[in-house]
């Protein structure tokens, strides 16, 4: 079986695995309201430390969801949002695939009555 | 932007009883031709194979659970694509029988286990069930 890593299409077990914790979809949601944000910023309007926002930002950044560019002695975060695109594309035609593999299934299991 | 589930799932109800249904999913014969085209796989744990479409799409199957007239779960994979895990469960309902589908792919399925790991240290099949409740909105 091939390795996961060796693949060359997008990650979206690496979105969805980025997303599956709830401070790191509040933070997505934060960078989604603005161009950029620093994690001091960040920090300041949720419940955890400036160096636990810095270990999210750096776990969706790994995933493709923000990038980072520094400013002067500040590093800015920016929402990429392409990989969400994919992810959400992924769910769209793995759903239509079970849609299409079920009625497939009700349809034989009707017509042997 | 919006992502509404981080897991696809599906159910419906069979107009079957659960033993007729679990004839669909207990073999390859059963899995032929709604599952895929295809299906050259043992239906136990552990039994690697592969499924087949006609127009050429194949994916490697690796079994990772069978509970008898209940569950099946297993890994799949198209070449040069993520793994991901699909649990199928049967369950009584009136009318027949309710099949669940959930497919989750496997990177986001080990960060959850690791979540729950933390949260609960009783990692174990029915993490899948959990995945999408687990995995809420972006919104």
């Amino acid at each position: 079986m091939k390795d996961a890593l060796e693949t060359t299409q997008p990650a979206v077990g690496a979105v969805f695995a980025a997303l599956s914790d709830p401070t790191r979809r509040h933070i997505v949601r934060m960078l989604s309201q603005r161009e950029t944000i620093t994690a001091s910023a960040l920090a300041a309007d949720l419940p955890i430390s400036r160096q636990a926002v810095s270990k999210h930002l750096g776990a969706l950044v790994d995933a493709g969801l923000a990038s980072a560019s520094r400013e002067g002695r500040e590093t800015r975060y920016r929402l990429t949002p392409q990989p969400l695109a994919e992810a959400m594309r992924w769910i769209a035609e793995t759903g239509e695939r079970w849609d299409e593999r079920l009625s497939r299934l009700s349809q034989r299991l009707t017509q042997d009555g | 932007m919006e992502i509404e589930q981080q897991a696809v799932r599906r159910e419906t109800i069979l107009p079957v009883t659960r033993d007729r249904a679990w004839d669909a999913l207990r073999d390859a014969d059963g899995l032929s031709g709604w599952l895929a085209d295809e299906v050259e796989v043992e239906i136990a744990a552990g039994a690697e194979g592969v499924v087949r479409w006609r127009n050429g799409e194949e994916r490697l199957v690796t079994v990772e659970e069978v509970e008898d007239r209940r569950r099946v779960v297993f890994r799949w994979q198209e070449r040069s694509a993520e793994p991901s895990l699909v649990e199928l469960t049967l369950d009584d309902v009136e009318g027949g029988t309710q099949l669940v589908v959930i497919e989750v792919p496997l990177p986001a399925l080990r960060a959850i286990a690791s979540d729950l790991d933390a949260a609960a240290s009783r990692p174990g099949p029915q993490m899948l069930s959990s995945a999408p409740r687990m995995l809420a909105t972006v919104a």
